[in-house]
């Protein structure tokens, strides 16, 4: 094999990693031709550097979460060992973190279910529309209608949820600083025991629909609309 | 600022910054494109500098040769230098070895730019062909230590990043040496009637320094005009 077979080969896999890196950005347009036309040349040292990229972002997408866990945990450091520790006990800190956990994992649920096609809003609309016009039997009409108001519902619930978690959030990291600063200043922890009973006001209603079995009669509905009419 | 521009600020300013961006992972993209646009820019300026001693085409020859040849450089060594440093014991991600490594060589680069009036000031000046790739090696020898203090940064000043550096220096010099070899000339000669965009093959880079060695000290006739 000599460097005329070497460039081919080189040439091959350059143009392989090119198409890749088309396919594999989220958004088509001058910057994902950009990134293949790089790693068309390059790929040895592109793409190494783009995968770990997307990886790194894929990771931040899911740390968001534990950003929060870890400014209640640094809030708790804060006042452990201090008279103000009875406003953030740790049976407290763990129920919150254990709060947020399952507030989490429910909006990512959410968040899958409802990119599914058949949990698609427009499509969803347009079969009633469809069906509206058309001479179908009332029990499709009817059926079809459960379905968009069950997805109108999953994104009212999915939209509710979100909003919760960032305002608990913001709350978290509030009271993380509130601690730290009653700590350093030794001032008064009134304002932060204000934060913390808002703080578990937020629990609690993310509690209300957490204690509620996720969906199961939406979904019931939507896995066999005619059984429930 | 945009993440490139403030990425090549940071080759400029914040080498520190540079090397733990490198060492941490994570979204590497803006430090690569910066340096590479500064490898691509600063070799090229470089590059068309010292072809000034020739002129015409050597000019856009060189311009272009140079930055290609250290691109094409650094993808035959980072993987070596990745099994050097996991195998010495300082794993990182390859993705940021990658990044190191270039971002190194973008800083030689960038100081390669810096040197370049000063080289075209002398090449105007009269300066001839052989003090001219005196000057160019020392050129390069200053560009080299400014990379080489980068990678330091990322791998770790002390004896086994001192090892890991010095055995990648020596990957770096005879693969570095070899490309620019098949590249050449970069210099031309001034007298030369036409400017050829390579020469033809003529034994390896290592036979030319056996034989410049063997020459050196007398052990065979000389023929010291060859151009590089």
């Amino acid at each position: 094999m000599n460097l005329a077979d070497l460039g081919v080969l080189y040439g091959l896999a350059g143009a392989l990693s090119g198409v890749f890196v088309y396919r594999m950005q989220p958004a088509r347009g001058a910057r994902a031709l950009g990134s293949a036309a790089l790693s068309v040349p390059l790929w040895p040292l592109w793409l190494p550097v783009l995968l770990a990229s997307s990886q790194a972002a894929r990771e931040v997408e899911r740390s968001a979460a534990t950003q929060t866990e870890a400014a209640l945990l640094e809030g708790y450091e804060a006042v452990r060992g201090t008279p103000l520790e009875p406003l953030l006990p740790r049976p407290a800190v763990d129920r919150l973190l254990g709060e947020l956990r399952r507030a989490t994992e429910r909006s990512r649920e959410l968040s899958a279910l409802l990119a599914k096609p058949e949990f698609d809003r427009g499509s969803a609309e347009l079969r009633v529309a469809r069906l509206e016009q058309g001479a179908e039997s009332p029990r499709m009409l009817a059926s079809a209608r459960l379905h968009l108001e069950n997805v109108l519902r999953l994104q009212a619930l999915a939209a509710r949820d979100l909003r919760a978690q960032e305002e608990l959030t913001e709350l978290i990291l509030a009271l993380r600083t509130q601690l730290v600063f009653a700590r350093y200043s030794g001032s008064s922890p009134d304002q932060a025991g204000d934060i913390v009973s808002e703080v578990w006001a937020r629990v609690e209603i993310l509690g209300t629909s957490l204690d509620v079995p996720p969906f199961d009669a939406e979904l019931a509905a939507l896995d066999q609309p005619h059984a429930t009419l | 600022m945009s993440p490139v521009l403030r990425a090549v600020d940071d080759l400029l300013r914040a080498p520190g910054r540079v090397a733990e961006q490198a060492r941490a992972g994570g979204d590497l993209r803006a430090l690569f494109l910066a340096s590479l646009a500064a490898i691509v820019l600063g070799a090229g300026v470089f590059g068309a500098t010292l072809a000034t001693s020739r002129g015409g085409a050597q000019v856009f020859y060189s311009g272009v040769k140079l930055p290609f040849a250290l691109v094409a450089t650094l993808l035959l060594v980072v993987p070596a230098f990745h099994t050097i440093a996991s195998g010495l014991g300082r794993p990182l991600r390859f993705s940021g070895l990658i990044a190191l490594t270039l971002a190194a060589a973008g800083r030689a680069g960038l100081v390669l730019i810096a040197l370049s009036p000063l080289t075209w000031l002398a090449f105007d000046c009269g300066l001839s062909y052989h003090p001219g790739v005196l000057l160019a090696t020392t050129c390069y020898c200053l560009a080299g230590i400014s990379a080489l203090r980068l990678v330091l940064r990322g791998i770790g000043f002390d004896a086994r990043g001192y090892v890991i550096v010095g055995l990648f220096g020596l990957v770096l010099l005879g693969t570095g040496g070899q490309t620019a070899w098949m590249m050449r000339p970069f210099l031309g000669r001034p007298g030369a009637a036409s400017v050829p965009f390579l020469r033809g093959k003529s034994g390896s880079f290592f036979d030319s320094i056996e034989q410049s060695t063997s020459e050196s000290l007398g052990l065979t006739p000389g023929a010291r005009d060859e151009p590089r």
